[in-house]
């Protein structure tokens, strides 16, 4: 039996359900907002299915929130990091203008009425998600066998986005709301990781 | 004063190191930045004189674990310490870049005394 049991090798490592990615994930925010932004409120999990999205007339998209809890959010910046391996994924943090501009501040240590550019806030939210994925990367991934992080990058919504949702928890900071979203893509084949 | 290269293609984590350099009270004059590692190799080879360099590991063009390789064939582990700054604290990812000749690691988010701490052996 036991010579059975060895050449059948150790069964590997089990993936985390949706959930405890999740639960990896609100473990990555308190850890990187209370390290290095200011605090943030969480207002909001949602397990699995994502909130609705539609885009406006202005091109500004609307995360409509769970029934009553919060009102809907305007999405107008989002930062993604993709991971790969033996599960494959992407974390995006999306936040309206004034958020991510309140999240970016909070990053730089800058006064309110330092001035920010485009270019200071949206290198900021991707620096967030980075360290976001990071941390869910090193405690909960690698111990599941080699992982590699994408370059953050700006992103477009949810359009062309190919697998199942976590799931999101929303946030207040002081600029307002902000998403952190955790989409889970379908199983990878060996040579594609 | 120490003369200190920051390597990341973040231009805001380059400004936020810096940032925590001087509140860490650490003994830094002159920063000088490259956002990846090609820019940190024409950085050294621009100015001689850098004490210490803080890297970051995931860039384009030239990532921290190569970048850590190319300096070390110019450059000794005891001449020219090299900490890595990194959101992955993966312990493979580390031990690879310690094997190729970086001094310590700083896992992102880090505070100022994380900082502090990784620096003060080779900042006098």
């Amino acid at each position: 039996m036991a010579e059975q049991l060895g050449k059948l090798g150790k069964a590997p490592p089990a993936l985390p359900s949706d959930s405890e990615l999740v639960d990896h994930l609100e473990r990555a925010v308190v850890e990187v907002f209370a390290t290095m932004i200011g605090e943030c409120e969480r207002v909001e999990r949602l397990d699995g299915a994502l909130p609705s999205e539609s885009a406006s007339q202005t091109g500004r998209v609307q995360l409509a929130l769970s029934a009553g809890a919060t009102p809907a959010m305007t999405v107008e910046r989002e930062a993604v990091v993709e991971f790969r391996g033996p599960l494959a994924g992407r974390v995006s943090l999306r936040a309206a203008e004034d958020c991510a501009a309140s999240i970016a501040r909070g990053l730089l240590m800058s006064a309110p009425d330092d001035p920010l550019s485009r270019e200071d806030v949206d290198d900021a939210l991707k620096e967030c998600a980075n360290m976001l994925t990071g941390w869910i990367k090193s405690q909960a991934l690698d111990p599941l066998g080699a992982f590699t992080m994408s370059v953050p990058f700006i992103g477009a919504g949810r359009r062309g986005v190919v697998g199942s949702p976590s799931g999101a928890l929303v946030y207040r900071t002081g600029g307002g709301l902000f998403a952190i979203e955790l989409t889970r893509r379908a199983a990878l084949a060996e040579s594609e990781r | 004063m120490n003369k200190v290269l920051i390597v990341d293609d973040s231009a805001t984590m380059r400004k936020i190191i810096t940032r925590v350099l001087r509140q860490a009270e650490i003994p830094v004059g002159a920063v000088v930045e490259a956002g990846n590692g090609v820019e940190g190799l024409e950085r050294l080879r621009s100015e001689p004189d850098i004490d210490l360099i803080l890297s970051d590991v995931n860039m384009p063009e030239m990532n921290g674990v190569d970048f850590v390789k190319a300096v070390r064939t110019s450059h000794a582990k005891e001449a020219l310490p090299m900490i890595m700054v990194t959101t992955e604290g993966g312990e493979a990812m580390m031990k690879s870049a310690l094997d190729l000749g970086a001094n310590g690691y700083v896992t992102k988010p880090f505070t100022p005394e994380s900082i502090r701490r990784a620096l003060e052996a080779y900042l006098g």
